[in-house]
């Protein structure tokens, strides 16, 4: 098939150790932009590793990951400065983390919050900033009345909303989302998935959803992976994995919940 | 009349890992043709494989052995061996399949479940919306259901709006999975309708049919899967 694409971003052989425990063994996975791509398993199979280690928060024990930068062209994050792999994690690769107080700061105000991102990522003019964070704020659907609060004032699935938000203001290629609705009323967990399909269509980002959740990542993924004990024991297309599964981890994965 | 789908010698088998390792054969050397213009409709009775092949075909369920060949804009494409990346663009623009069930994230509004598709297909956002509005004036859906999810929608609508992403603007190959099963006489009458005028349009049509009506109108070709499933 004539038939071309580039990764946004793509790991080869990837492990990172505690000490001589497995967080995870030898990932190679890829991402394309405008897709959705699921990582599922149960707690303590390395997905949240993986996460930390693919948004530059650890560094891995071995392997590689090119990441395609709009600042640095093709690169392997594993070889880069840590200046610039933090100037990545601050503007291309936007890290949403589980509990919306790790990724907050609970102290300033809710548009601070967002305007700050902004501001750190070349914006000068603070009415520019707060400008921004309207608009990201507004995209989530929040209260823009509300924006002077501080994030303790709201509730948890108002703050992974502001988190989101202030992610998304320094406009990322790449979203990294760990268990994002874990922990939210189905009602704000279904709100809080269409925004985001909606807004991930609009930008063409590649998404890299963390979840322990088979339903959500049926309806939202396009291909899936399967970690158990720090490996990828399968990968597939999302229905492909869900439908016919393969590895016996996978298969008691599926027929230990509801039908997704 | 050239030839979209070819399955060779397709075999495929179902290992339950939690059962003992059972395995269950259920489909043994399987060849088949679908040609452009063509509608061939599955035979055999139930629990023979006839969803499980078209779930083949669609690369749902993987196959143990054989070959299942896509014909994208002239060139045959191995659906047995095709990447992640190589599956995601054929259903984008060559397979369209219609299940039982539909499946959409909760609240987008019925256009946008039926236009999505045509964009990524690249329709510009007012063409799909437009063609949308079609197809689902065509397939009895109303206005009034046009901004609402359709989670909300009965089982027969439901179909409707699966059938009306797979027809808005028709796949080269459509993969049926008795597309009016919960439908009434008159709606029935127009899916065939549909069917009937993208085999015009040259798609290829691989069907699971249950009503003598539809299958009388719309096959021209029936084939039996009983010879292809392993006797136990």
């Amino acid at each position: 098939m004539t038939f071309g694409y580039q990764p946004l971003l793509s790991t080869h052989k990837s492990s990172f150790y505690y000490g001589n425990q497995v967080g995870c063994h030898e990932i190679s996975l890829e991402i394309v932009s405008g897709q959705f791509l699921a990582v599922v398993g149960e707690s303590g199979s390395g997905k949240s590793t993986l996460l930390k280690m693919l948004a530059g928060e650890i560094e891995p024990s071995s392997g590689q990951i090119t990441f395609q930068s709009d600042s640095y062209g093709k690169v392997d994050l594993t070889q880069l400065p840590e200046v610039r792999r933090r100037q990545l994690r601050r503007k291309e690769i936007g890290l949403v983390t589980q509990r919306p107080s790790d990724g907050l700061r609970m102290h300033i105000s809710v548009g601070g919050n967002v305007a700050e991102r902004v501001l750190v990522n070349g914006v000068r003019h603070y009415g520019q900033a707060r400008e921004l964070a309207r608009h990201w704020l507004q995209k989530l659907e929040l209260d823009l009345e509300r924006m002077d609060e501080l994030p303790t004032r709201f509730s948890i699935g108002m703050q992974q909303r502001v988190q989101i938000a202030k992610v998304l203001a320094s406009s990322p290629r790449l979203l990294l989302l760990d268990e994002p609705t874990s922990g939210l009323d189905v009602s704000v967990q279904a709100r809080l998935l269409d925004v985001l399909q909606q807004i991930v269509r609009e930008q063409n980002l590649a998404v890299i959803l963390v979840t322990h959740d088979l339903a959500v990542a049926r309806m939202m993924s396009d291909s899936m992976v399967v970690m158990q004990n720090g490996r990828v024991v399968e990968s597939g297309l999302t229905d492909q994995v869900l439908d016919d599964p393969q590895h016996a981890y996978t298969q008691l994965l599926t027929s230990s919940i509801l039908p997704a | 009349m050239s030839i979209q789908l070819r399955v060779e010698r397709l075999s495929k088998s179902f290992q339950l890992h939690h059962r003992n390792g059972q395995t269950r054969s259920v489909l043994e050397g399987v060849d088949l043709v679908v040609k452009s213009g063509e509608c061939v409709v599955l035979k055999g009775r139930s629990g023979l494989g006839k969803s499980t092949l078209l779930k083949c075909a669609y690369g749902n369920y993987l196959i143990d052995s054989g070959e299942i060949w896509i014909d994208k804009d002239n060139e045959q494409v191995g659906l047995h061996t095709a990447s992640h990346q190589q599956l995601i663009e054929l259903r984008r623009h060559t397979i369209g399949y219609v299940g039982q069930f539909l499946r959409t994230i909760p609240r987008t509004p019925t256009i946008e479940v039926i236009a999505q598709p045509l964009q990524k297909r690249g329709f510009l956002w007012a063409d799909a919306l437009e063609r949308s509005q079609q197809i689902m004036a065509r397939l009895n859906l109303g206005p009034e259901l046009w901004n609402l999810p359709p989670l909300t929608f009965s089982g027969g609508e439901q179909q409707r709006v699966n059938l009306a992403v797979a027809l808005a603007s028709p796949y080269p190959l459509l993969l049926l999975d008795e597309p009016t099963a919960s439908l009434d006489p008159n709606n029935r009458k127009i899916v065939c309708q549909l069917i009937s005028e993208a085999l015009q349009q040259d798609c290829a049509v691989l069907a699971i049919l249950h009503d003598e009506k539809s299958v009388a109108t719309l096959a021209t070709q029936t084939f039996d899967l009983t010879p292809f499933t392993p006797r136990n």
